[in-house]
């Protein structure tokens, strides 16, 4: 699949049309400001001139006429521009929310493969950041380099006009020091990335020695852990300040360049003026056009950082949306084969991850249904694979696996998930009541409904001594719960569903042997009737199974 | 505030040295206008002659000028200039003096030239009524009449010269007075060529200025600002490591580390920002309504005004940016946690198939930032064009007062032009503050930040060092009805605890999941809020030592073993500083850490990266257990340390730590009971309360909590070691 920018910038073509018209025509009115002033002295300045000499008197009226049109300049610009960046920030941020809902949108049909591969915190940027990067470039940047070019190219036209060897000599002053600050911006990128790297160590290391406060402090550790920050915090200060000013003379650079412009435009000006090729209005016409370079040269410096920003943003964020989907189930065979709901078999099975060893190798079984099956195995060995296999998160590399006698990848995901119910290693909450956690596999669960299932995880004692019961909100910054604790709410909320098939990851783990045996006996009534896969390490878990799949080294 | 504050006031010499040069800058940059208004208006418009008053006058020319005067008149410029042969030289006067005497002789000198100029008409500037004969000159005639004459003769023309302003007849005059230059034989173009090439002089002067200037300001305040971030980042980690808990508990990490690391880069670059261009605008502003004010009162009034227009502009916006970011913050917030919910949640959301509603969810959250984020932008948008407008707004001001101004002759058009460019530097200074006007608001809000953490009073000062007991039966570690809550919660944890540890015995706690087992050890170390009761330690109240002396006489094996990055040499030596190597590695043999220590290329020497990753669970477990037996301890705490380790392990390093903690008080927690067993005492917890005490045997006798906890571990016990052995 391909996604390219121009088929999202073109959902908001004609607002940008619209925009950038706007912009440019507020440029474009802009640049005949200074001129229009110059003449304004002109006429004033031959006016007193003629008048001194005796010769003639100040032509108000037509000073007034080109105020009058002025004002109708500035002011039809002024509402040009407010109308583009009104236009442009709406388009900003729906380009940022659209790109951020695709992304999302994305992230759930991704395989589990990809996950492994990147971080949390790499994709929550990825959605969270780039897209605002992206997003507020499209507007933003865009306005900012639009406004930027056609602003200059008013300027250079309109010094053309008053005096093109003026203009020329001012250019190569403002190219000297264009060069001049290119050299300068390309020593402040290293001082910047310089920066970016002591800032990117100090924050791991505070990261790290935060997180151990308490422990640090009860060791006595105060001193020297704040003794090894100074280290980072000297390298922070070094790139810092080293960045900063680099920053600060390619102001100074651009700003001496349209000094030097000033001076040489008012010096070359004036001796043109003394021989009658200038007027004093033009001189002035041009010195104001220099002193206007400075702001369009700046936009479109900050517009290029911009861009060169949001084309890495948006790399990464093409790199997720571009990735390879989770394939959709392929046929679907009419013939119904026969067997009784809850049946799994594995046959001739093998998978690996990558190149790796395989996980597991012609691995075949039948489970009938309703037992209870366990597997087990050493940390590492590909417990969970099978678990990933049988609800399709990864597809086998050879052999097949059959639930209801249909091979799994007939199934459509959806159908083929629903049939599950599952309690991971890894508890998960969202932020949201307790009452909402549980019942988040089957919305329409009345709170009766949901309370039986807590009662019977084992999870109601506690929930009703939290100060707010049910409705105490969990999750990031909610409530801490113990790992224990949240692993009953994920028990409370896989018996809520009613699965086809129960699958325990390691269900139990955070639980206290005896919470484990209260929850054990909750299960085996809810296994009854159930194919039951349980994953555990602790003999406790089990002793009960009516079979057991050890996985070793190589599999099987 | 005032804590935050130290560190700038502390450099107030580079700060004074940072303002120096700044007005230096803003001065030479306010000069060149300035300049150039003289260029235009003296160089170009009165021939490069300063003065309408001449210090030198050719004695045929002030022969003409007296000529048109009255007998006072003439009598007051006599007294001004002194006759030097040919040439009449002004004599030393004050300027009140000087400016009397430049109007009295203006007008006639206006007059002279017209008179004089070729072509012109006499008649026109004497009267219809004259009859001037060829050979004579109007000043050949004049010089013939007596004074009534001459004045009554002249009077028109000086009537008429009268009616135009006296600002105008100065400027009129410079004519008259080039003109007798050349008489004098003064190359007048040169003179002219002369004042301008002086002005260009310092126009180069004053760009160097400028340049050298921000060079060096940049330079001093980019070690000023970082110097500063520097100092703030120190004190900051300082100030974390000087929280107690209840205080931290109301910080979560990832906020001290953006306090600690973004919030000081923002003040920096508030700061950098304050001190370079916000100071620049201010000066800019002032020093420009100064000097356009002192040209003409009528437009500075128009600078002043347009300078104020866009101060309040942006003041506003800075407001309304502020009070928007912090709305648009906490959206943006609520989206980080929705994502980071779907990311771990992943697998969880599609067994349960919720795909759909945590994309509408989604959509809906990322639809309020979207709007959020629209209406605050659209807002902010209109500063620059506002201030463009307040500029434009401000020019036509200039040009029409102005316009009128100098036809009436109280302004000059130099002045005008200059003051278009006072107008430009103004308002383009607070065009460049208005691009970084967002770090405004998040500076102030990051000062807010990093001031109310620095403000957080220090713990109070402890300093009661604790003395060995001579009792040896006295107990070292004494809990009195102790009652205690987790920081920052208001729920008792525990409640009414009592017991104690004496010298050499061990006292293990059990208790089911979330019975509060480590809150028991927690409050040993000072780490809970007690509420009720003492926590005791050689009789004296825990909270009243030194933290530096109790880090010394406890030693805590923590339940999550966490590692810090280095070496597992620098990991070990927590306790003791100066430990050698050879005790280091009797510590890792007592925490049957060797065998995998040992195997390692570079031994103690190996890394270990930040939580100690590198290493697993069990091993991290160990490697913990070592780096609490470096050195001695009165007390030890062991919190669970036997959690990741399969049973033979777990056992070889009990009997381990068991010989070395023999003289000592342990207090520790486990989940297996085989490995407390033989302890001198066990606390059964249940529900934060003590529900036994006693010996293993009693206990099950006497106490249902324990027997229960017993019965669901007793085939565990039996089991276990077969199925570890098979794991490994």
């Amino acid at each position: 699949m391909c996604i390219r920018f121009r088929d999202y910038l073109k959902k908001y073509g004609l607002r940008f049309a619209a925009a950038l018209t706007c912009g440019i025509l507020s440029c474009v009115l802009l640049a005949f400001g200074p001129q229009l002033l110059g003449d304004i002295t002109t006429y004033i300045f031959s006016g007193i001139l003629a008048k001194l000499n005796g010769t003639g008197a100040m032509d108000l009226e037509a000073i007034a006429g080109i105020l009058r049109l002025l004002a109708g300049i500035y002011f039809t610009a002024f509402v040009f521009l407010a109308i583009c960046g009104w236009i442009l920030e709406g388009v900003s941020a729906d380009f940022t929310c659209r790109l951020r809902e695709d992304s999302l949108k994305k992230l759930h049909t991704l395989p589990l493969s990809y996950f492994e591969t990147q971080s949390v915190g790499e994709l929550q940027n990825c959605v969270a950041s780039d897209s605002e990067i992206v997003g507020r470039s499209a507007g933003h940047g865009i306005f900012q380099f639009v406004t930027g070019i056609s602003s200059i190219a008013g300027i250079v036209i309109m010094m053309v006009r008053i005096s093109a060897l003026l203009a020329v000599t001012v250019g190569i002053l403002l190219a000297f020091s264009a060069v001049l600050m290119y050299l300068v911006s390309r020593k402040f990128q290293i001082y910047a990335n310089r920066r970016q790297e002591a800032n990117a160590a100090a924050n791991g290391y505070a990261e790290e020695i935060y997180s151990g406060r308490s422990l640090l402090q009860i060791f006595g550790r105060e001193e020297t852990v704040a003794e090894m920050y100074s280290v980072y915090n000297e390298r922070q200060r070094e790139a810092a300040w080293q960045a900063d000013f680099a920053a600060g003379l390619m102001s100074v650079v651009m700003q001496a360049g349209s000094m030097a412009g000033y001076v040489v435009a008012v010096l070359v000006g004036g001796i043109y003026a003394l021989h009658g090729n200038l007027s004093v209005g033009d001189i002035q016409a041009f010195v104001h056009y220099i002193r206007n370079t400075e702001r369009p040269v700046k936009q479109v410096a900050q517009a290029f950082r911009e861009v060169r920003c949001a084309c890495a943003a948006w790399g990464r964020l093409k790199e997720l949306l571009e990735a390879e989907s989770e394939p959709e189930a392929e046929t679907k065979t009419k013939g119904k084969t026969e067997a009784a709901a809850g049946e799994v078999r594995f046959e001739h099975v093998t998978f690996s991850y990558g190149d790796k060893e395989p996980v597991l190798a012609d691995f075949s079984a039948v489970i009938a249904p309703g037992t209870y099956t366990a597997i087990t195995g050493c940390t590492g060995a590909g417990k969970t694979t099978i678990v990933k296999l049988l609800m399709r998160f990864y597809d086998v590399q050879s052999g097949a696996i059959y639930i209801d006698g249909k091979d799994i990848r007939e199934y459509d995901r959806r159908t083929l998930r629903a049939k599950f119910g599952m309690v991971l290693q890894e508890v998960w909450l969202f932020r949201g009541s307790i009452l909402e956690n549980i019942r988040y596999g089957k919305p329409e669960a009345s709170e009766e409904e949901v309370r039986l299932a807590a009662t019977r995880a084992g999870a109601d004692d506690f929930i009703r001594f939290l100060p707010e019961g049910y409705e105490t909100v969990v999750g990031e910054d909610g409530y801490q719960l113990s790992d224990g604790q949240k692993q009953l709410l994920t028990i409370a909320r896989a018996i809520l569903g009613k699965p086809e098939i129960l699958i325990l990851d390691e269900a139990t783990s955070s639980v206290d042997t005896r919470t484990e045996q209260k929850i054990h006996e909750a299960l085996t009534t809810l296994m009854q009737g159930r194919t039951c896969f349980v994953i555990a390490h602790r003999p406790g878990t089990i002793r009960e199974a009516q079979q057991v799949i050890h996985i070793g080294k190589n599999g099987g | 505030m005032k804590k935050v504050c130290e560190g700038i006031t502390g450099c107030y010499r580079r700060l004074l040295l940072i303002l120096a040069l700044l007005v230096l800058q803003v001065g030479c940059t306010l000069a060149l206008p300035y300049l150039t208004a003289g260029m235009i208006d003296i160089g170009v418009g009165q021939g490069g002659i300063p003065s309408a008053l001449a210090t030198h006058i050719s004695a045929e020319g002030m022969e003409k000028l007296l000529l048109l005067m009255n007998q006072e008149e003439q009598e007051k410029v006599c007294a001004g200039y002194r006759n030097e042969g040919q040439v009449y030289t002004k004599n030393e006067m004050n300027r009140e003096e000087e400016e009397a005497l430049a109007d009295l002789m203006t007008p006639p000198m206006v007059a002279v030239y017209a008179l004089s100029t070729d072509g012109a008409d006499y008649k026109e500037v004497l009267g219809e009524d004259l009859y001037v004969p060829r050979e004579l000159d109007a000043f050949g005639i004049l010089k013939l009449l007596p004074e009534d004459a001459r004045l009554e003769l002249t009077k028109a023309a000086r009537e008429r010269i009268a009616a135009i302003p006296l600002t105008l007849v100065h400027q009129a005059a410079v004519n008259f007075i080039r003109e007798d230059l050349e008489i004098q034989g003064v190359h007048v173009q040169e003179l002219q060529d002369s004042y301008l090439l002086k002005k260009v002089i310092f126009m180069v002067l004053s760009v160097v200025g400028i340049i050298l200037s921000a060079v060096l300001s940049a330079r001093f305040l980019a070690r000023l600002s970082a110097d500063y971030a520097f100092e703030l980042r120190r004190r900051m980690v300082r100030q974390v490591f000087n929280l107690d808990e209840e205080q931290a508990a109301s910080f979560s990490v990832n906020d001290l580390i953006g306090r600690t690391m973004e919030d000081t880069e923002k003040i920096q670059h508030f700061l950098r920002l304050f001190l370079q261009e916000i100071l620049c605008l201010l000066l800019l502003g002032v020093g420009g309504t100064v000097l356009a004010w002192r040209m003409s009162r009528q437009l500075g009034t128009v600078v002043l005004t347009a300078f104020g227009v866009a101060l309040f502009l942006l003041a506003f916006f800075t407001t309304i940016g502020h009070r928007s970011a912090g709305k648009i913050q906490n959206s943006k917030r609520h989206l980080l946690r929705m994502i980071r919910e779907n990311l771990r949640g992943m697998m969880v959301i599609r067994v349960f198939g919720q795909e759909k509603r945590e994309q509408e969810q989604f959509h809906r959250a990322a639809g309020s930032w979207s709007r959020m984020s629209a209406r605050a932008g659209r807002t902010c948008f209109f500063l620059t064009p506002g201030l463009l407008l307040v500029m434009n707004v401000g020019f036509l001001w200039l040009a029409k007062n102005s316009a009128s101004g100098i036809n009436q002759g109280w302004l000059q058009s130099g002045e005008y032009v200059a003051c278009i460019q006072y107008m430009i530097l103004v308002i383009g200074a607070c065009l460049s503050v208005a691009d970084q006007i967002s770090a405004l608001p998040e500076g102030v809000a990051a000062y807010r930040r990093v001031a109310q953490l620095l403000a957080l009073s220090e713990e109070k000062e402890t300093c009661c060092k604790g003395e060995a007991t001579e009792d040896k039966r006295a107990p070292i570690l004494c809990f009195e009805h102790a009652t205690c809550q987790y920081p920052g919660s208001s729920e008792a944890v525990l409640q009414d605890i009592s017991f104690s540890v004496r010298a050499g015995e061990t006292v293990a706690v059990v208790g089911g999941l979330g019975t509060g087992k480590t809150a028991l050890l927690l409050m040993a170390l000072g780490k809970m809020k007690i509420r009720e009761g003492r926590v005791l330690i050689n009789g004296k109240e825990a909270a009243s030592y030194d933290r530096k002396w109790l880090a010394g006489a406890i030693s805590y094996i923590p339940q999550n073993p966490k590692l810090f990055s280095g070496s597992i040499a620098q990991n070990l030596r927590f306790r003791k500083k100066d430990a050698s190597d050879a005790e280091l590695m009797e510590a890792v043999r007592t925490a049957q850490a060797e065998v995998f220590v040992s195997q390692m290329e570079k031994g103690l020497e190996a890394a270990v990266s930040p939580g100690g990753t590198n290493f697993s669970g069990g091993q991290r477990q160990r490697l913990a257990a070592a780096r609490s037996m470096v050195g001695d301890a009165r007390i030890y705490l062991f919190d669970d340390c036997y959690s990741a380790l399969d049973a033979k392990t777990a056992l070889q390093l009990k009997a381990a730590l068991a010989k070395k903690t023999k003289d000592a008080a342990v207090l520790m927690t486990a989940s297996r009971l085989e490995l407390i067993q033989d302890a001198d005492q066990i606390l059964v917890l249940d529900h934060g309360r003590i529900a036994g005490v006693g010996r293993h045997e009693e206990l099950l006798q006497s106490c249902d909590v324990y027997r229960e906890l017993a019965a669901s571990q007793g085939c565990d016990i039996h089991t276990a070691g077969e199925v570890t052995q098979d794991v490994y």
